[in-house]
């Protein structure tokens, strides 16, 4: 077992169980809160694409979202509400799809990258690393914090499935 | 990085989302319910209790868990609620801080062997070898981690509370 193994089942299992989470949910059901400050679905989503991003960026990979939409998603960013701007749910959907398939493929065929430091350059945001010395550990944060993020969904599908009927 | 520093950092994460999650919370804070069918803070930690156990066995460390907990707790289990039959806060508190403390012990020994093939008589096994269980089951924590945020949320407003 290497280290990008490790890296590929946890990314793998937070992608399958983020698709579940957000399955035929329409837009305005993501911008739905639970009681609390927790964040919307729509904000979780962002905050997962910009963080996924930046490990693209921090792998040397070309970044897929603009800097006002990783602003709005950053950590420690406003919530999100209805009538907010926002990023619409379907480029989030697919921002989400597109950045984990580059990261497979990066982690399937990379040969000693993750020894390497991250290379990004947008120290603004967390999500683009400066303060790891090496991609493995960028890799392994940001990992683990995507899936806590991934599990917030869960109670916001299930809040959405309550409020259809 | 080794694979053991990689477990150690994604696991202390998930340990810090536990311990933030029940802090100042009261056993009955842990039954309280979300909308729809989410499971409430006591039976996600009981069910953490048990796969951290699966964990442990793995490496062949003493568990905690006993087989009436697996059954209140296991996956596919009946939901907790005001009147169920559960184990207090406290109790599942300790279970999941000891744990922690003994599976971080055995991925800072230096003695880790992740390509060790995992028992085959643990109540959930993921993978063929310890390194791939392992993996499978701190991802699988992280998300139940995740859903403890709501559930403190709620506790915190049933308090008055705003946020920590």
């Amino acid at each position: 077992m290497k280290q990008k193994d490790i890296f590929a089942i946890i990314l793998r299992r937070n992608q399958e169980s983020l698709l579940s989470a957000i399955e035929g949910l329409s837009h305005l059901e993501m911008f739905l809160q639970l009681p609390g400050e927790g964040n919307c679905t729509n904000w979780i989503l962002g905050h997962i694409a910009s963080y996924r991003d930046g490990m693209l960026v921090d792998s040397g990979l070309s970044s897929y979202m603009q800097p006002d939409e990783v602003q709005m998603y950053a950590g420690g960013s406003s919530p999100i509400k209805p009538g907010d701007i926002c990023v619409d749910c379907a480029r989030l959907t697919e921002l989400i799809d597109i950045t984990f398939s580059d990261l497979m493929f990066w982690l399937e065929n990379e040969n000693d990258g993750l020894r390497q430091a991250p290379v990004g350059n947008r120290k603004d945001n967390i999500g683009y690393s400066g303060v790891c010395s090496t991609l493995t550990e960028h890799f392994a944060q940001n990992i683990g914090h995507e899936s806590i993020h991934v599990g917030e969904l869960n109670p916001l599908r299930e809040l959405a499935l309550e409020r259809r009927k | 990085m080794e694979l053991s520093q990689i477990f150690s950092l994604l696991l202390a994460r998930n340990q810090s989302g536990i311990e933030a999650s029940y802090d100042g919370i009261e056993h009955a804070d842990s039954l309280l319910q979300l909308p729809g069918r989410s499971n409430c803070m006591n039976w996600i930690l009981g069910h953490l209790a048990v796969y951290r156990d699966a964990m442990l066995a793995a490496i062949g460390e003493k568990t905690y868990v006993s087989s009436r907990e697996e059954d209140l707790y296991g996956y596919g289990s009946q939901p907790v609620g005001q009147g169920s039959q559960c184990n207090d806060l406290g109790v599942l508190v300790d279970v999941l801080e000891n744990g922690y403390a003994v599976i971080n012990d055995w991925l800072n020994c230096n003695q880790s062997d992740f390509t060790k093939i995992s028992p085959t008589d643990l109540y959930v096994r993921k993978g063929e070898t310890i390194g791939e269980h392992l993996a499978h089951l701190v991802a699988h924590e992280a998300i139940h981690v995740g859903e403890l945020n709501a559930l403190r949320e709620v506790a915190l407003v049933s308090l008055g509370k705003g946020w920590k």
